[in-house]
């Protein structure tokens, strides 16, 4: 009998190796935080391009504002040279300049300062302020030094300045003193030695230093002829400086140039003076004149009056003939007068003629007489009537003198005297248009009075007595007023034809008002003096302004 | 107000385009510090996970290994069983051999050859259970190994998380820091 079991393979089917394997997979963990890098990283070039970004901007911002800064503080800077450039004293030019400077220096970098458009200077980052710091410091310490620098330049240079005034001033001082020793010990001490100074801080070469004394001493003598010139009064005494100098006897170290200079000048002044006394002379003689002719009419007048007549001839102090001998020999009566005294001393006693009908007549001419020349006329026929007493003749005459008086001619002579009297006068307008004008003002109205008693016409005399002392004196075309009739030009652009052209226009539209014509005939000379004054400089210029000004009007009329 | 007058002092109007420009500068810094920072977190968020991962994986093979070890212990008695099955069934055809040869098999020289097969059979059946708890022995110190593995990996994943974190951090104070310095 087969016993049954059970079979092997189903036991051997089972295995110790039978169940799960370990897994070797390993996730790399570098591949999963790649993705997280590769965020970071684009974040971290967004940020350094930023930074970059970044850092150009400030750059620019600070280049700006440093700049727009450094501007305003260098203007500052300047101006507050500009103020102390006088300052001769570093210490207190340094210190001006800190204080006009710190306080704008404080409101820039407090973003307080405005500038001149309106704007406020700031600061969008600290670089810029630094950056700022830095240069305003430099700026700063390099505004200090100019300003040190130019102080000291100034302080040097005024002492130099005072020195060499000083010199120029001993040069004035020391012409005075005569040659000999005091002169040379004051040309030692007050010239020459602070030359010497001078050479010896550099400002000098030993050369220039030596001209310098020369030139000095030079005009020390110079300035003493000069002096000895300027107070000559007599053509005579400017020969005899002609001689002292060409002899040598005064200004032995004159140049040969000056000396010649000198001596020619003083040949001139010898004609001038010679010239001035014969201008006197004439002048004094027509005034005497004027003045003789009165006196000689008071005295008639007077001595006619101890003459009486008819009813009244007892007089206490009859005039007697030798009493009118004796004037008409002293020229205190002229012959006319001597003959009617006479004739009135013949006929005391005797009743005297009225022809009332001829003195009506005679005050009728007088009362149309026409100028001076005319009354004048009618007076001396007056004084020649025989058969006119004594107080007729008295009150004709005074109502002829009172006639001349009011004639317009007369009137515009005092009025141009008058007009003359006030320009002459110092600080006048005329003063500042001519100076030195005033210093002759006597002269101009001696010279106007002569003209009219010459019998020129007052505008003429006015303008000759302005021309002769206006020569020799530089317009100061500044102080003239525009004239009444001006042409449509600048007051520097006339020419000589332009002044005669107004003239005429001013003198035929102020025609009867003295007064205004004078005025402006002075201003007319003022201007005319200075046209013919001007140098071949002033005058090309002149004339170019004149071509471009006419070049210009054409164009416009094209 | 004192009011300088530098003629040199530019034109407001210049000048105002900056602070716009140098504001988007900072700006477009700031978003990329942000997106940097962002990046760096997320990376370390990315690590973090595959760590725990790699860790899912470790603790899987440990795993794997205790029951490998269970298997090796379970087949050990199966074996054992077989063995033992084998074993008497030897010794019943070494009985049935000495009875087919008229050999009184309980007895004897045929007893003491069926005692010592018996004796090496037992000898088999412990030698097999005892290599099999030695591998066993072996697949849970593997299985130990892993899931120290798996806590390693973890605490790397954790560790560099917080790295990226700490970077991101630190990228942002930098970008804010060097933002600020556009204008100092």
């Amino acid at each position: 009998m087969q016993i049954p079991v059970i079979q092997k393979p189903a036991i051997n089917s089972r295995s110790r190796d039978s169940g799960a394997r370990a897994l070797n997979v390993q996730a790399n963990p570098n591949a999963f935080m790649a993705e997280g890098e590769a965020f970071a990283q684009a974040g971290r070039q967004i940020q350094q391009v930023a930074q970059d970004w970044g850092q150009i901007a400030v750059k620019i911002s600070a280049n700006k504002e440093n700049s727009a800064a450094q501007g305003a503080l260098k203007s500052e800077i300047e101006k507050a040279r500009t103020a102390v450039q006088a300052y001769d004293d570093p210490v207190k030019a340094e210190a001006e300049f800190k204080r006009l400077v710190a306080p704008q220096l404080k409101r820039m970098t407090s973003n307080a300062y405005k500038t001149a458009d309106g704007g406020v200077l700031s600061f969008l980052t600290g670089t810029s302020r630094r950056a700022f710091d830095t240069a305003a410091s430099t700026l700063m310490a390099s505004g200090l030094t100019t300003v040190r620098q130019v102080s000291r330049e100034r302080q040097a240079s005024s002492a130099v300045a005072d020195t060499l005034g000083a010199v120029d001033q001993a040069t004035k001082d020391v012409a005075d003193i005569p040659e000999g020793l005091r002169r040379n010990m004051e040309i030692y001490l007050q010239i020459k030695k602070p030359l010497q100074d001078l050479e010896e801080i550099g400002y000098y070469t030993a050369e220039q230093r030596f001209k310098e004394t020369r030139r000095h001493v030079q005009r020390i003598d110079l300035l003493h002829v000069e002096k000895k010139m300027t107070g000559l009064e007599t053509p005579e005494e400017a020969r005899d400086l002609f001689d002292q100098i060409n002899k040598g006897a005064i200004g032995k170290n004159l140049s040969a140039t000056a000396k010649q200079d000198l001596s020619e000048r003083a040949l001139l002044l010898e004609g001038r003076l010679e010239r001035q006394a014969n201008q006197d002379y004439d002048r004094d003689k027509k005034i005497n004149k004027d003045a003789v002719e009165t006196r000689q009419k008071n005295s008639y007048h007077s001595m006619r009056q101890r003459v009486r007549v008819g009813e009244d001839a007892k007089e206490t102090n009859p005039l007697t003939v030798q009493e009118v001998d004796a004037a008409y020999a002293e020229n205190g009566i002229d012959e006319r007068m001597h003959k009617l005294l006479l004739t009135a001393i013949s006929n005391r006693g005797e009743p005297q003629a009225n022809n009332k009908a001829k003195a009506r007549e005679f005050m009728k001419q007088l009362r149309n007489g026409k100028g001076r020349e005319d009354i004048k006329s009618i007076t001396d026929n007056i004084f020649n009537s025989p058969d006119l007493d004594t107080p007729t003749i008295n009150s004709l005459y005074n109502f002829g003198i009172s006639q001349i008086a009011r004639t317009p001619e007369v009137k515009r002579e005092k009025l141009f005297r008058k007009m003359l009297d006030t320009m002459a006068k110092p600080n006048s307008i005329m003063e500042k248009m001519l100076p030195g004008f005033s210093q002759h003002g006597d002269a101009i109205l001696s010279m106007y009075d002569a003209e009219v008693l010459d019998g020129e016409k007052p505008l003429d005399a006015f303008q000759k007595a302005v021309d002769s002392l206006s020569a020799n004196r530089k317009a100061n075309l500044k102080s003239v007023p525009k004239p009444r009739f001006a042409l449509e030009k600048k007051l520097e652009l006339y020419t000589a034809e332009d002044v005669v052209e107004v003239r005429q226009r001013t003198i035929k539209g102020l025609k009867g008002k003295a007064s205004t014509l004078a005025l402006q005939l002075l201003y007319l000379e003022t201007l005319e003096r200075y046209v013919e004054d001007m140098t071949p400089d002033e005058r090309a210029k002149q004339q170019t302004e004149i071509d471009r000004l006419t070049i210009e009007a054409e164009e416009v009329n094209q | 107000m004192p009011v300088g007058l530098g003629a040199a002092a530019p034109a407001a109007p210049a000048a105002a385009s900056n602070p716009y420009t140098l504001g988007a500068a900072a700006g477009l810094s700031l978003v990329g510090g942000l997106f940097g920072a962002a990046g760096g977190a997320k990376s370390g968020s990315s690590g973090n996970r595959i760590a725990e991962y790699n860790a899912q994986i470790q603790e899987r093979n440990a795993k794997v290994a205790e029951q490998q070890a269970e298997q090796r212990i379970f087949m050990s008695k199966v074996e054992e069983g077989r063995l033992r099955v084998d074993a008497f069934e030897f010794i019943q055809n070494q009985q049935a051999a000495y009875n087919a040869s008229r050999v009184v098999s309980g007895t004897g020289t045929a007893l003491t050859v069926a005692l010592e097969s018996a004796q090496r059979a037992d000898e088999e059946i412990r030698n097999t259970a005892f290599n099999a708890s030695v591998d066993a022995s072996v697949f849970r110190e593997e299985a130990t190994a892993r899931r120290l593995d798996a806590a390693v990996t973890r605490a790397e994943g954790a560790s560099q998380a917080r790295a990226s974190r700490t970077q991101a951090i630190s990228s942002l104070l930098g970008t804010a820091s060097s933002t600020a310095m556009m204008y100092a």
